[in-house]
This record gives structure tokens, sequence and C-alpha cells, in this order.
């Protein structure tokens, strides 16, 4: 994590590199704001924005920066904070598989996100149960058990209209068990507004503690200790975005985001709303469909994309950049 | 969905009102206050640009000059120009869904971003189909998800159970595995024929616009089954998106039409406005749950007037419509010969419940008459809410039901609650206001007819109804 300083400094750095770039005419502040509302960055996040560069471009050292690499700074951020890595599998005291909880709206990407997670984690050695908990949709444990064969991981599913608490509860028993290190549990999609589907997914997490603490050799675990949820949001959202960021970790507790489908002519600026009301970090982020797809979170190439730098600016962003990254 | 937008709208053209004259920068204060909320809503900035830019000419021209109260006339412009953009051109308004289609069986193909929802609109458009009587095939051509075609096989045995009748004429075509996607379509054409099928819904793999290799899949796929609808499938909860992928696909493929799926979350449903403003294309259907039957006819007429609200917003808009009809003297003399004879249904009701905000009609009887009289029709001059309310269930009844209030058996109440969002305990309470009112007006007629008059002289008696009816005409 960063904190403010730091960038203070990088522009300071943005200035004095002004010399080497031929930098192409300045956009005026109505063009920028242009940029973020076209991204989904929505009115009022795009005002403050766009009022942070007026400010900025106010002062001496700035004067020379082109304001659209001011907004990058800017929205850089309030970005960098938000960016975590996954946990390492076993993190969790000795015994108790680490266990990943995907949570999300129908078709934000949840079941391909858990088959990229498994994929992610085996490739870093550890062995990988999958929990196929979307007992719901039709077929959705044929599309995960199909993913779990492709892979060579566990797989664990219930009859269609099972209920997914006690299937969470066998899944995460047989992964202590058997001595998995890590447990992904896929769930069944759905909207914020529906209560009692967010209580569905309490249950969920309640039988995967439950069910943790029952290995014999345990010592009293909570939540916080092994299990990680991740919100699944598709980077196509508008405001729904930022309610289903704020609906899903105040019903039942969220650690972080997972944003997919950035691959797409999407570009996810409503994900920086959603970060903005919650403060929760982006773990990860799909680039595609196949189960390599899965990407840390970069920062800078989020913003770059969304603001649509390119030529010179761009160049002069990714300079400054690596400069950042190796202080 | 829609609810949210209403809102946020409301705010906005409401400092409008109330003004004698429209200066302009009062005018571009309203709209941008307007622009915040549309864009919150996800409207595309495009389409905010064109909805404003059009009102604000209109609302600077003669038209705006020359009326009564220029500020509500800008709320009445606006109000037209959000429904242009939800109804597109008037004088091409497209056919109905599928009625132009000529081959048997006709076809619909299915398109969209992944995740959009396509396969479980497939399974909803089926049975959809299938209730009106045609015997109605899917078919999966997605075939790199894992599962897609188990998925609709499944989706499509659920809609079956779900109602006998149709189910029957519900038919899942399972399609030849291990062929290339042109084989696999051609197939399946085949398929279709042999069954004597009358509609074939054709599922097919997600894609973003930017994979060139799976447009030109899509192209070539769209060759070969020439379908008479192409749908692209969209989640309501997109954002400034809904452009780029409603041009991405129509540069591919002639989309002629659009279906909203999810639109039971609570999002605020500016992607209807987006992507009837990017596409050129109508919205056909919006998905509104997991169940196979939850898929709604997308009536903009509905939409417009959910955008719009039933709460201060319409009232605005009625206030506007009066001014534009004060002079219409014929209309006053016929609502004030109907209360002359003692003649007073829900319909009458209805007129002067939209005619209130302005002191209409009901009000004036109301002040006039004695102490007592007005305790026991009690409640009779509803607050702004209950005011909503009261328009929301009457807009929900028929003209009919409207005209002969006994036919309100529970079940069309029950009806009513639900179209209008209220409850049947409302509907009641407005039918006992009804009765209140009528026991009202038979006394003042028993007061003879020059009281009447007296109450009646020089007010708009504006028959409110059928103006609003002009702005968003009924199907
Ligand atoms: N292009 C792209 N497609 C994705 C991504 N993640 C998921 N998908 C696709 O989105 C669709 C829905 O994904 P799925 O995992 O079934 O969603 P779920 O309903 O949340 O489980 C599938 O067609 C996936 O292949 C991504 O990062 N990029
Ligand atoms: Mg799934």
């Amino acid at each position: 994590m960063k904190d403010k300083k730091p960038f203070a400094l990088w522009r300071t750095a943005l200035a004095a590199s002004a010399k080497r770039f031929a930098s192409p005419p300045d956009e005026s502040l109505e063009e920028l704001e242009e940029r973020l509302l076209l991204a989904d960055l929505g009115p009022s996040l795009a005002a403050d924005l766009v009022a942070a560069v007026a400010a900025d471009k106010k002062q001496k050292t700035a004067k020379e920066t082109p304001r659209l690499l001011l907004l990058a700074a800017a929205l850089l951020e309030r970005l960098h904070p938000a960016t975590a890595a996954l946990p390492p599998p076993r993190q969790a005291p000795q015994g108790t598989p680490l266990a990943l909880l995907l949570i999300g709206a129908n078709g934000s990407g949840k079941t391909t996100t858990t088959a990229k997670l498994a994929q992610a984690y085996q490739a870093q050695g550890a062995s990988v149960l999958i929990v196929a908990c979307d007992t719901f949709r039709a077929a959705a444990s044929g599309q995960l058990e199909a993913w779990a064969r492709r892979l060579g991981v566990g797989f664990r599913a219930a009859p269609e209209a099972a209920d997914p608490a006690a299937l969470a509860f066998v899944g995460m028993e047989s992964a202590v068990r058997e001595g998995y290190e890590v447990v992904l549990f896929d769930s069944a999609g759905r909207l914020d507004n529906e209560a009692p589907l967010m209580d569905e997914l309490a249950k969920i997490k309640r039988a995967i503690v439950k069910a943790a603490n029952q290995a014999p050799a345990s010592q009293h675990l909570e939540e916080k200790d092994f299990l990680t949820t991740l919100l699944v949001l598709d980077a196509t959202l508008g405001a729904a975005a930022v309610a289903q960021a704020t609906r899903f970790s105040q019903a039942i507790g969220v650690s972080g985001l997972v944003v997919t489908k950035l691959d797409g002519t999407a570009l996810g600026g409503a994900v920086v709303r959603a970060v903005a009301a919650t403060g929760l970090p982006i773990v990860a982020v799909g680039l595609g469909e196949s189960a390599e797809d899965l990407h840390p979170f970069a920062a800078g190439a989020f913003v770059a994309a969304l603001l649509g730098l390119e030529g010179e600016l761009l160049r002069r962003f990714q300079e400054q950049l690596s400069l950042y990254e190796q202080a | 969905m829609f609810e949210q937008l209403s809102e946020r709208l409301q705010g906005g053209i409401k400092r409008l009102t109330g003004r004698g004259v429209i200066r302009e920068a009062d005018l571009d204060e309203a709209l941008a206050s307007v622009r915040t909320a549309l864009l919150e809503a996800d409207v595309s900035l495009a389409a905010v640009r064109t909805l404003l830019d059009s009102v604000r000419v209109r609302a600077l021209g003669q038209e705006v000059l020359d009326s009564v109260s220029p500020g509500q006339q800008v709320v009445q412009v606006f109000l037209e120009e959000i429904r242009t953009l939800l109804d597109g051109d008037p004088d091409k308004a497209p056919a109905p869904f599928l009625a132009t289609a000529q081959q048997t069986p006709q076809v619909v193909l299915l398109v969209g971003l992944q995740g959009a929802g396509k396969t479980s609109l497939a399974a909803k458009l089926a049975l959809h189909l299938a209730r009106e009587g045609k015997k109605t095939g899917v078919v999966s051509l997605d075939l790199s998800r894992p599962a897609a075609a188990e998925q609709l096989e499944k989706s499509l045995a659920r809609a079956r159970a779900l109602d006998e009748k149709a189910g029957g004429k519900l038919v899942y075509l399972a399609r030849v595995e291990d062929a290339q996607l042109a084989k696999t379509a051609k197939a399946a054409l085949a398929e279709a024929k042999r069954e004597s099928l009358e509609s074939l819904i054709i599922d097919t793999a997600g894609r973003t616009t930017l994979a060139a290799d799976l447009m030109d899949e899509m192209r070539s796929l769209a060759k070969i089954v020439s379908p008479d609808e192409v749908l692209l499938v969209a989640d309501a909860m997109t954002g400034q998106d809904a452009v780029r992928t409603a041009q991405g696909f129509g540069e591919v493929v002639e989309i002629s039409g659009v279906v909203l799926t999810r639109a039971d979350a609570d999002g605020r449903g500016g992607a209807a406005l987006s992507m009837r403003h990017a596409s050129g294309q109508p919205v056909r259907f919006l998905g509104v749950g997991e169940s196979p039957e939850a898929l709604e006819v997308f009536d903009s007429d509905r939409i417009a007037r959910r955008i719009l609200g039933f709460g201060d917003l319409i009232a605005l808009v009625e206030a506007a419509s009066r001014s534009a009809e004060r002079q219409d003297a014929e209309k006053a003399d016929r609502t004030a010969k109907r209360f002359h004879k003692g003649k007073f249904d829900l319909n009458d009701m209805y007129e002067q419940l939209q005619a209130m905000s302005g002191g209409g009609l009901l009000e004036g009887l109301l002040q006039g008459l004695p102490a007592a009289v007005r305790k026991k029709a009690g409640g009779m001059a509803p607050s702004d809410k209950e005011l909503g309310h009261m328009l929301a269930i009457l807009s929900s009844m028929t003209a009919e039901e409207r005209r002969r209030p006994e036919v309100l058996q529970a079940s069309r109440k029950r009806r009513i609650a639900k179209g209008s969002g209220t409850t049947v305990a409302e509907v009641n309470r407005l039918l006992k206001k009804y009765q209140d009112t009528r026991t009202v007006m038979k006394r003042l007629r028993k007061s003879g007819d020059k009281g009447l008059q007296g109450l009646l002289g020089g007010q708009p008696a504006a028959a409110l109804g059928e103006d609003w009816q002009k702005l968003i005409p009924p199907r």
C-alpha cells in the first residue's frame, strides 16, 4: 500500500519529463469529463476528478503537464490503495485449507472465475477442490464439472435444487479431511435486491465456518482466518456496480472484488466508483474466457485503458509508472 | 428498475415550473441537473445530448414563448422528447415482433456479450411463442461455453413443466456434436423443418465485439440461418458500454430488436434509452426474473410512464397540459354538463384528480361545501403522495372499468393493485373515496343549478386524461 506522498513526487517528475516529450494540445476540462463519463465513472466522481485536475493545474510545477496526465495521476491515486493480491494457499492455520467463496449477479462470471482461480492456485502447486454451490441455475454444475475435469482438480456437486449451504458444509468437510490446500465455492447468481438470497449466502458462509471448525485438531477458527469472499463484478455494469458492491458487502461481508470481461469494450470505470464507495480492493481481473485469463489488477494499465491514453502521453505515463513502481 | 430515474429527474425539472418567463440561464441550470440525473441512471452520453439538445431548442422557441406558462411547457417538451427517444421516429414505427417473418419456421437469432442472459432468454421466449400457439424449437449454437446446450435443454424442460398446454409445443433440438459451427447450424435448420416447427430460436455463444474472429463467426452464422429477427440481448444494468456494444453488434449483423435482461434489478434503466438510441431498434422484451415465465413484452408506454413517475412529475405534466387546454371551453362544457346531470364515474374522478394540483374542479367543489359535508367527504383532498397513488390506480384500470366501477371484483382489484404498485386496500380506499364524492355530488345537485354553476364558473375543467393519453398514447 502506498500513501499519498509519492504521488506528489510523481507529479513533479511528470513536470520534469515534459521537455523530453512532444505533447498533443492540452485537453479542456470538458473533454476530460467526457472521457470519464464514457468510462462509467459517473457524473459526481467525474466532477470531483475534473475539479482535482483543475486545482493541480494551478500548481506551479504542473503548468507544463497535460491535464490528461494529471487526471491519470488523480485516478491512480484513488486506485492504488485498492490493489491487493489473492491470498496465498494455506495461509490459514495448519490443516485448514484456504477457502474462497465467489458471489455476484447472474452471468457476472463467477463460474468461469472459479475455474480460473483453480488454475491459478494449481499453477502454484496447490491442490484444489471446487465445490459447485450453484444448485439453482440449469446445468450450472455441469459447466463447472467440465472445467474441473479439464483442469484436473477435485470436484463436489449436489443434485439440482439441493440446499447450497448443506453442500458447502460437506464440501468444506471433505476439503479438510482430504487435505486440499485450496477450496473454491462457486455460488448461484443473485441480484442485490433479493434479501432471501442474501440470507442464503450468509448461511453458506456459516456452513463453511462450521465445517472448518469440526476438524478435530483445529482450534476455534473464524471466517477471517481462512475464508475469502470475492464479489465478481462485470466490467459492463454502470451504476449497478456501486449498488452491488455496497449491498453485498453490507449483507454478507466481502473481502475483495474480481472485475471480469475487461477484454471487451467496457472500460470498467464503475468499479472505481464501487471501490470509492466500499474501500474494497480489486484482487484480480478477467481478460478472457479461458482458464489462463485471470490477471492481477494493474492499476496503471487499467487507468491508461480507461482514459484511452495513447502515443506520447501513454509512453510518458508508462515511464513515470515504472519509475514509480521501482521507488 | 425505472423508478429511481424518475425520482432523480423530478428534482431537476421542478425548478423550472412556476416561472413566468424562461431565462436561458435558468433553463441551462435545470438542464444541467437533468443531465446529471440521466447520467447517474446510466443513460448514454450520446442519448443525453440528443435529448437535452432538442429540449433546449424547443424550450427557447416560439412554442414555449407563446404558452401561458412557459416553465410548465418546458416540462411538457421534455416529456415528449423522452418519449420520442424511447419510441424512435413515429413515422418509422417498427412492425410488431416477428410480424414480417416470411419463412417457416421463422427464425430468431439471439446475440450478445458473454453472460448477457441469452440462454435463459431463449427458454423464456420459446415459452412466450408457444403460448401464442406456435410450435417452437430452441437450439444451442454455443459451442464454446461448457454445458451451454445442457443449460438450454434444462431451462426448456423447466418452461415445459410450468405450462402443460404450451409445453406441448416446445421442442428441444439436440445439436449434432463435434461438428463445425456452420455444419451444426445447417443441421439444426434441417431438423427444425423436419419437426415442422413454426418458430426456431437460436442461442449463440457470448462474444465481445473486439474479438474479430468471433464477430466473423457471427456474421457467417447469420448468413446461414437468415434470421427474421436478430435480438441483441443485454443486461439492463449496462452502463455506457451499451453504445459500444450496440454499435459493435450492429456493424456485423442486422439487429432488429433489443432485449434487456435482469430488469428486475433496482437499476435505473438508462440502458433502455441508450440501447434504443445507439441501435436504432426497439426494445422488445424485458427479462424480469429467473423463472421461464419472467418475460415482459416491452411496452414503451408503460416504461415512459414509469420513468416519468406518477408522483409530482405527472402532476407537473398535467399542469402543463392544462395550460394548453385552458381555452378549450368545449371540454369544460362537457364536463360541466356531466356534473350537471349528476353523472360522475371514475373517468371523471381521474380527470379531476389530475387537475387537482392546479386548483381543479374537485378542490373547487370541496371549497364550496358546507363544513359538515366537507367533513363527511373527509380526506377527499389527498396529499401529493396519495394523489400519486390514486392516479396510478386509476391509470391501471381500463376505461371501461372506470366507467362502470361496479365490475371491479376481487381479481380485477388485485390486478389493478399490482399494475399500479399499490395494495388492494388502497384500491378499496380509492373506491370508497369515489363513493363519498358521488354523495357530495348528489347533495350539490340538490342545492340547485345556481350553486353548481357558481362553483364551475371560470374553472378550467380540462379533460386532462385525454391529453396525457396524447403524450403517451396507448398501443
Ligand atoms: N470475455 C470474457 N468473458 C468472460 C469473462 N469471464 C466470464 N466470461 C464469460 O461470461 C459468461 C458467463 O460466465 P459464467 O462464469 O457462467 O457466469 P456466472 O453466471 O456468474 O457463473 C460465460 O460465457 C463466460 O465465458 C471474462 O473475463 N471475459
Ligand atoms: Mg455460474
